[in-house]
């Protein structure tokens, strides 16, 4: 009795195993390099200091009059427009405070972008739908004559879920 | 004899032997690394991190705003250093309440003043470990007093 015909069934066999493994690579590598890189942690780390360089010159508060507070995204150079129509993908709260305390509200907040997301931060902190950047600083603001110490604390989410997690 | 010796089927069950161990060390190895790439989500987070940060833009605020502070300079003419390590370790409090950057580092803010090259305050607001790197130092000087503003971090950088 030959041994030709269990050799070849024998080949098949090793085809199929090789089949089995480079599917598998294949399946792996594209779940490892298909997930996307998650930045926005670090996009609203940029946008925390994009306004706190808007806000502070020289460890001193700017004015924070009607006309700046009214046209606050364009004079911060700001712009909260992305490819999604519709759902806001950021947003914004700066709170003034007394320093050291920071009981008071020293003025009044400037907040923007789409409310439900801190209402998404406070029932779910550590979501994956979206990064938080939540930093302060101290800065003087003009009391009259004198000037006042303060805390500034900017708070900033990006949701952007679609393009940075899977 | 040569009939017996055509029907012994052993090398061939020898073959398939070794095929089928194969087969299952093979299963198992395909088997274990597809589940950890497909239940362990954190192995691979491919969340991104600004590891080469030199600077802190707002703690570089808060410090240029203390020291923009009359009060502040006022105290440290008159060489009164423990009510200037008062004031440094309020300013420390409030830089970043939520400091780290991330969930995942821990650390702080430190300060040393200097009058000269004698130490005259230094506020350690952070146990280092060993071989710790310093972090985001900005250093001043007014007149003869230098002063150094740095942060600590476990994990082995700020972020």
């Amino acid at each position: 009795m030959n041994k030709i015909g269990a050799d070849k069934v024998i080949s098949v066999y090793w085809f199929i195993i090789l089949f089995l493994v480079a599917g598998a690579v294949v399946y792996i590598v594209s779940e490892f390099y298909g997930k996307p890189y998650d930045v926005r942690e670090v996009e609203a780390n940029i946008m925390v200091n994009q306004v706190a360089d808007c806000l502070s010159e020289n460890g001193k508060l700017i004015e924070l009059n009607e006309e700046f507070r009214n046209d606050f995204m364009k004079n911060c150079r700001l712009n909260f427009k992305t490819e999604f129509e519709g759902e806001g993908e950021y947003y914004l709260e700066i709170n003034f405070t007394d320093f050291p305390d920071g009981k008071n509200k020293v003025f009044s907040d400037i907040i923007t972008g789409n409310l439900n997301l801190k209402e998404g931060l406070l029932i779910t902190k550590d979501s994956g739908s979206f990064r938080y950047s939540l930093k302060s600083f101290y800065s003087l603001a003009k009391d009259g004559d004198s000037e006042k110490e303060i805390v500034v604390k900017i708070l900033s989410i990006v949701r952007k879920t679609e393009k940075n997690a899977k | 004899m040569q009939n017996s010796f055509l029907n012994t089927k052993k090398a061939q069950v020898g073959d398939t032997m070794t095929w089928l161990v194969a087969t299952l060390i093979i299963v198992f190895v395909i088997t274990i690394s597809v589940l950890a790439v497909s239940i362990s989500p954190k192995l691979f987070d491919k969340q991104i991190y600004l590891d080469d940060k030199k600077k802190d833009l707002l703690a570089a605020k808060s410090i240029s705003g203390f020291l923009e502070n009359k009060k502040n300079v006022d105290i440290l003419n008159k060489r009164d250093y423990s009510k200037f390590e008062v004031e440094v370790k309020k300013l420390i409090s409030v830089m970043y309440p939520y400091f780290p950057f991330t969930k995942d580092f821990s650390g702080a803010w430190n300060f040393e003043l200097y009058e000269g090259e004698e130490q005259r305050i230094r506020i350690l607001t952070y146990s280092p470990p060993i071989n710790i790197n310093l972090e985001f130092e900005s250093k001043f000087v007014l007149e003869n007093d230098k002063l150094r503003f740095w942060a600590e971090c476990s994990g082995g950088r700020c972020k």
